[in-house]
């Protein structure tokens, strides 16, 4: 196997949730040791699932053991006088600690950025908040769902009749997780060049913020105007089996759809550029539904895609799993599980070449205590002991 | 050191969003970014030569102004042997080269990755395209819009209870995949710095959006199942959504994170009434009774100020924001404080926001300041006199022979950010 790209990389992870682990999965997977500290009673991605069977289980939430591949997992409750003690010995032998607590939270437990400095100054700290270290905002609270609402995403999404939409899933949660490790693999490669390490301050605000259609940014910009939602606008419809997804696109999508549907009318110049297509929308789509609802959404695919048009459809994650081209690629990976078993989980975003993506299994609440409190830190097996009973562990 | 990619050179061959915004975050680091506005009969359809013809005048060129600054243009015809050798002339002083052609494009031009590698031994190259450079599908197109659909994500979004899937309201594959190909190409920095090898990167939109649908498909490969669409609810806060505030379409998010909070929201509603109610004295009965709690909730929120209700119920600690338009967007207090916004000023004069990274970083701040994009071929001279060494006399005769260009192809009618 190549050395991993972040190989030898020591990794402090005081992150839970979602957006936190995202970040220090990758760091994991592209190679970093990531202990993850966990307060006693488990990172609360343990009770989101889903759960096999819908059985309810720390150790087997589908959330966590998605977010927490190749990690580490010790317990510590940084709340006490023993738990802080610790939390500094552990950040003295980490190389970046990556931390998402309220802004100065760390800092009065005895771990600012300046004190990691202090230790070393090769040290790197990412704090992901909300909204950012600094600011009026930097004390608000936020989910998922206010963040779409307020990086101006959400007023895009939706059907203009009803109210607005985010996208399904975690993805604002995600996305700030993505760009918290764009901007510690930042910091790690200039640590390579200078051997200072620096403070990274990530905003989920500004994660989702920066994903503005740039063409909607400039529009308020220039012209003070706020595009309003327009949904799917004509562009999803019917089949047989679900929906296909036709694009406003150039001319040849149209003589295209004429020719595979065999409705000549399809190709007519009323139909012509990106404006006209808006304004025909449900004219199109009464000359195609009789077609489309004799066909799969993946024959329309395929025939589309075969004459080199952008024809897509919406996929279900049934039809993902069992996709030949990602079958093909490897994307989907099998992992292991004491607790949960074997399961197919999405795998790398990329395929490097020198420097693999790999993903273990996720580790059951503190099963790395012994290694990491023993094994790094010297302390004896008694102590533990007395660390457990004593519950700062 | 202000700025950790001073002295890495990027040749980009990128177009529209998601591959010119992942050079972009490195330029904002440093990194010198070469784009190539090549003009052939195989990328002709996807340029996005309108944008050289002045602002405002299509969807393609806002994408060229907010990616494109400060980055150098050159003109060159792949087509023709010289400028294929010029090319490889250029890449054997250049670090990192991104490709968003279809696959096989590069190789037909005799440009693959091994015959590149024999004129940079150490050259970091990636190819972004929408379905990745494998498999039985890997000559499918596709952008951002297709790939909600092709992902999962378009089957995961909708109102709950509805069969309709719905599209994200913007190209939403094309900044994340931006996201992951600047994190992708630092990797390889990181790893050549260490080893001094460079490697080969293949990344697609379809996975990288993959990659985040993980309840979706953890859900289907535990149970055999799909996960609810759950539109703007969450299943462990309640109430969550968007409710209705006073002006036409103007709406408020909030989420109830525990019963403290619900009390909160109770109160400053003036609905003490629906605290008494034993169908909402709990997160699971909040959640039992959802729609019928957000009937009350929208006839309680209807008559305040979304801004003014965001900033009552955040003094309690709920997480609260109203769904902001373009234009509040722009002028959101925090993000002025954090200097999120720069301004770029056009020829023209023409004023725009140009957004800085969401990361700051405390030694090696970047980006101190935002240059107008190039325009086509603005920097033929710079690059192949400044870099490659050629005489003005020569690269003046290169653009006679159409070697280099020196006008931008029109841009056919075609969809942003083709891939």
């Amino acid at each position: 196997m190549a050395e991993q790209a972040l190989a030898g990389v020591r990794v402090l992870d005081l992150t839970t949730g979602i957006t936190g682990p995202y970040c220090t999965k990758y760091m994991s997977c592209f190679g970093a040791e990531v202990i993850k500290v966990e307060p006693p009673a488990g990172d609360p991605s343990r009770q989101m699932g889903p759960f096999p069977g819908d059985l309810p289980n720390p150790e087997a939430s589908g959330t966590f053991l998605y977010l927490n591949t190749g990690k580490q997992s010790i317990t510590l409750d940084i709340q006490t006088n023993t738990g802080r003690d610790l939390l500094l010995q552990l950040a003295e032998q980490a190389d970046v600690v990556v931390e998402d607590l309220e802004p100065g939270t760390l800092a009065a437990l005895g771990l600012s950025y300046e004190t990691l400095q202090r230790m070393d100054e090769a040290k790197i700290m990412v704090s992901i908040t909300p909204f950012g270290q600094t600011g009026p905002w930097s004390h608000w609270k936020a989910t998922e769902l206010t963040i779409w609402a307020a990086s101006g995403l959400m007023w895009l999404t939706g059907d203009p009749e009803r109210y607005p939409l985010k996208p399904g899933g975690q993805q604002a949660l995600h996305n700030a997780g993505l760009n918290a490790f764009t901007g510690a693999l930042m910091a790690i490669y200039g640590r390579e060049l200078t051997g200072l390490g620096q403070h990274v301050d990530v905003s989920a605000y500004e994660s989702i913020a920066f994903m503005m259609e740039p063409p909607r940014t400039i529009e308020a910009s220039v012209n003070n105007e706020s595009r309003a939602r327009v949904g799917n606008l004509g562009t999803l419809l019917p089949a047989s089996n679900g929906h296909v997804n036709l694009i406003r696109g150039p001319n040849q999508t149209m003589e295209t759809l004429a020719e595979i549907t065999g409705v000549p009318e399809l190709a007519d110049e009323r139909f012509r550029g990106v404006q006209a297509l808006t304004v025909n929308a449900d004219e199109i789509e009464a000359l195609l539904l009789p077609w489309l609802l004799e066909h799969t959404k993946e024959e329309f695919y395929h025939l589309g895609q075969g004459k080199g048009q952008l024809f897509g459809y919406c996929a279900n994650p049934q039809e993902l799993l069992e996709s030949p081209h990602l079958r093909d690629r490897g994307f989907f990976v099998e992992i292991d599980h004491p607790v949960a078993g074997r399961l197919t989980y999405p795998g790398a975003p990329y395929k490097m070449s020198e420097t693999p993506w790999q993903a273990a299994r996720a580790p059951l609440l503190g099963e790395h205590n012994d290694a990491v409190y023993c094994g790094r830190l010297g302390l004896s097996r008694e102590d533990l002991v007395n660390l457990r009973r004593t519950g700062v562990i | 050191m202000a700025r950790p990619l001073e002295g890495i050179r990027i040749v980009d061959m990128s177009r529209i969003w998601a591959g010119p915004l992942g050079t972009r975050f490195l330029n904002d680091m440093g990194a010198e970014v070469i784009k190539i506005q090549e003009e052939t009969r195989f990328t002709r359809a996807a340029t996005p030569a309108r944008s050289l013809l002045g602002p405002h005048t299509g969807g393609a060129d806002m994408y060229w102004m907010m990616n494109e600054a400060n980055k150098l243009g050159v003109g060159l015809n792949l087509a023709t042997e010289m400028g294929q050798d010029l090319f490889r002339r250029l890449i054997a002083r250049t670090d990192i080269l991104l490709e968003n052609f279809r696959p096989s494009v590069m190789e037909r031009f005799g440009l693959g990755y091994d015959a590149l590698l024999e004129v940079k031994p150490d050259l970091i190259m990636m190819s972004l395209t929408a379905m990745g450079h494998s498999g039985p599908e890997r000559m499918y197109a596709g952008y951002g819009a297709t790939i909600d659909g092709l992902s999962g994500l378009a089957f995961h979004t909708g109102y709950p209870g509805e069969d309709t899937p719905v599209r994200t309201g913007i190209n939403y594959a094309d900044p994340v995949t931006g996201m992951q190909v600047a994190a992708a190409l630092v990797l390889a920095l990181i790893h050549r710095k260490r080893t001094g090898k460079g490697q080969y990167i293949d990344i697609s939109l379809r996975e990288t959006i993959m990659t985040q649908l993980d309840e979706l498909f953890m859900e289907y490969s535990m149970n055999n199942r799909f996960a609810p669409r759950l539109g703007n609810r969450d299943a462990g806060f309640a109430p969550q959504g968007a409710y209705r505030v006073r002006g036409e379409d103007r709406w408020i998010a909030i989420s109830v994170r525990n019963d403290r909070e619900w009390y909160f929201l109770g109160k400053l509603l003036g609905r003490e009434d629906l605290l008494q109610e034993q169908q909402y004295s709990n997160m699971r009965l909040r959640w039992l009774n959802h729609d019928r709690l957000d009937a009350e909730l929208n006839a309680a929120t209807a008559e305040w100020d979304g801004f003014e209700l965001a900033e009552r119920l955040q003094e309690g600690g709920v997480a609260a924001m109203p769904v902001v338009s373009i234009t509040e967007l722009l002028s959101s207090p925090q993000l002025q404080a954090r200097g999120f916004w720069r301004r770029i000023t056009l020829a023209d004069g023409t004023e725009y926001h140009y957004m800085t990274p969401a990361w700051k970083l405390s030694r090696t701040p970047g980006l101190t300041g935002a240059q107008p994009p190039a325009k086509f071929a603005e920097h033929n001279q710079e690059v192949f006199h400044g870099i490659l060494g050629l005489s003005e006399e020569e690269v003046r005769a290169l653009e006679e022979e159409g070697v280099l260009g020196v006008t931008p192809p029109l841009a056919e009618e075609s969809p942003a950010a083709t891939t």
